[in-house]
């Protein structure tokens, strides 16, 4: 259970968050209209910002993050890019499993943008994580991919933290949606 | 499509050197005098007299060895003090104005002031170093200093620790602007280099030749040593290119 107490948080003159209180269980979806701090909200709780004010408590020292961008390193294959937070074989395997097995040594510059986004979720998957936090993770997906995607992060087994943009999203992957924003939060699953 | 594109490449640099070489032969026929302009066939015969003795090989390697350590101990030691000054504040505070100040000095000051403290043999290699030093390390910490934040951002999120980031996110993004560097120092370790030798007089060596050439009025000598430090120097950069291409695929 993630807890948040309190969190302030501004970039330059725009507040963001303004004394936040939230509770997040195992697998919580945020899901908000864009522009209401959903990815600054994961970054806080990756410890990728600081915020101003508050404590956020429960959150494992090892996770995995997909970004809303891909950023995957491109002048490495795909390969090495899960290499890279993985071992070998389980790299290898967790890019067979989103079909990417046999574009293994090419680099993120020659693929598509959804071939980049299941090499980016591959490498989130593989990492040795006790938090998946998935940021729009199926973006730019078609929706059989979405399904399929959605499938392979549930059969993990890690407990993920995702944002999320709509329904149809949050009802593939499942989990307890929690709506954000800026300054409060309520359940409406 | 891609051979005819190389082939018509081709065609357009050598009708450009063609051109250049019947402006300098035009010119050279209208001044009329050898000792003052000699033209290609005068520089030919000499550059042909020249490098039909032993002589000639041992000077060009020679020379080229110190201008080659010169170019690798400068590009060492630019990419490492990017590296210090990029992550390190009081090493930035330390050597970035030297680096400066070194970029901007005269190549002649430090030959003289090199004259006085160094032993000759080692001026050129020395010489060299210090003019592309500060060429890749201003290329480098610029590189570096642009990483980008979001790849960054990421080694972060998968705890990558310092050593993985540098070599996996900060290295790959510097090495084309190291790679570009490398080809602007080549040039730059060739002319302070034989600059060096020439100052220095040191025997045997391209600098000294290009002296004494002059000292003796030979002028098609001169011209002769001069075309082969050109080719030398053109060899050179397609060598570094070709090594500097190969590591990036690798």
């Amino acid at each position: 259970m993630i807890s948040i107490r309190g969190l302030r948080f501004r970039y330059g003159d725009r507040t963001v968050f303004d004394g936040l209180d939230m509770e997040l269980g195992e697998n919580a979806i945020l899901t908000a209209p864009s522009g209401s701090g959903k990815t600054t909200l994961l970054k806080l709780i990756a410890g990728l910002l600081v915020p101003e004010a508050g404590a956020i408590s429960g959150v494992p020292e090892r996770i995995a993050f997909l970004f809303q961008e891909d950023r995957l390193l491109p002048w490495y294959s795909i390969l090495k890019n899960a290499e890279l937070v993985s071992d070998r074989a389980a790299a290898s395997a967790m890019l067979e499993a989103v079909g990417l097995g046999d574009k293994l040594e090419a680099r993120p510059g020659t693929l598509s943008g959804g071939e980049r986004r299941r090499a980016a979720l591959a490498r989130a998957l593989c990492a040795e994580a006790d938090l998946l936090i998935l940021d729009e993770p199926f973006k730019g997906l078609d929706p059989p991919l979405m399904e399929a995607m959605a499938a392979l992060i549930r059969s993990r087994g890690v407990p993920y933290l995702a944002a999320l943009h709509s329904e149809e999203e949050t009802a593939a992957l499942g989990g307890t949606a929690v709506r954000l924003k800026g300054d409060d939060s309520d359940d409406f699953s | 499509m891609k051979t005819s594109t190389t082939r018509h490449r081709l065609f357009r640099s050598l009708g450009a050197v063609a051109f250049w070489l019947a402006v300098w032969w035009a010119v050279s026929a209208a001044v009329g005098q050898p000792l003052i302009l000699p033209g290609p066939p005068e520089t030919a015969r000499a550059l042909a007299e020249l490098s039909a003795g032993p002589a000639f090989w041992t000077t060009v390697g020679l020379t080229l060895l110190r201008i080659a350590c010169g170019f690798l101990a400068g590009a060492a030691a630019g990419a490492l003090l990017a590296l210090g000054t990029a992550f390190s504040p009081l090493l930035s505070a330390v050597f970035s104005p030297v680096m400066r100040l070194v970029r901007s000095t005269p190549v002649a000051s430090f030959i003289i002031l090199a004259l006085l403290w160094v032993a000759k043999a080692a001026i050129p290699a020395l010489i060299s170093a210090m003019l592309v030093a500060p060429v890749i390390w201003g290329g480098v910490s610029a590189a570096l200093a642009g990483t980008d934040r979001e790849l960054l951002e990421m080694a972060r999120a998968y705890r990558f620790g310092r050593w993985k980031t540098l070599r996996s996110v900060y290295i790959p993004s510097a090495m084309p602007a190291f790679s570009a560097s490398c080809l602007t120092a080549v040039g730059l370790a060739w002319k302070s280099g034989v600059a060096a030798e020439v100052l220095c007089q040191l025997r045997p060596s391209v600098g000294a030749e290009l002296y004494y050439a002059k000292i003796y009025l030979e002028t098609p000598r001169l011209f002769a040593w001069t075309a082969a430090v050109v080719v030398l120097s053109y060899l050179l950069e397609k060598f570094v290119a070709a090594v500097l291409r190969k590591g990036a695929g690798a």
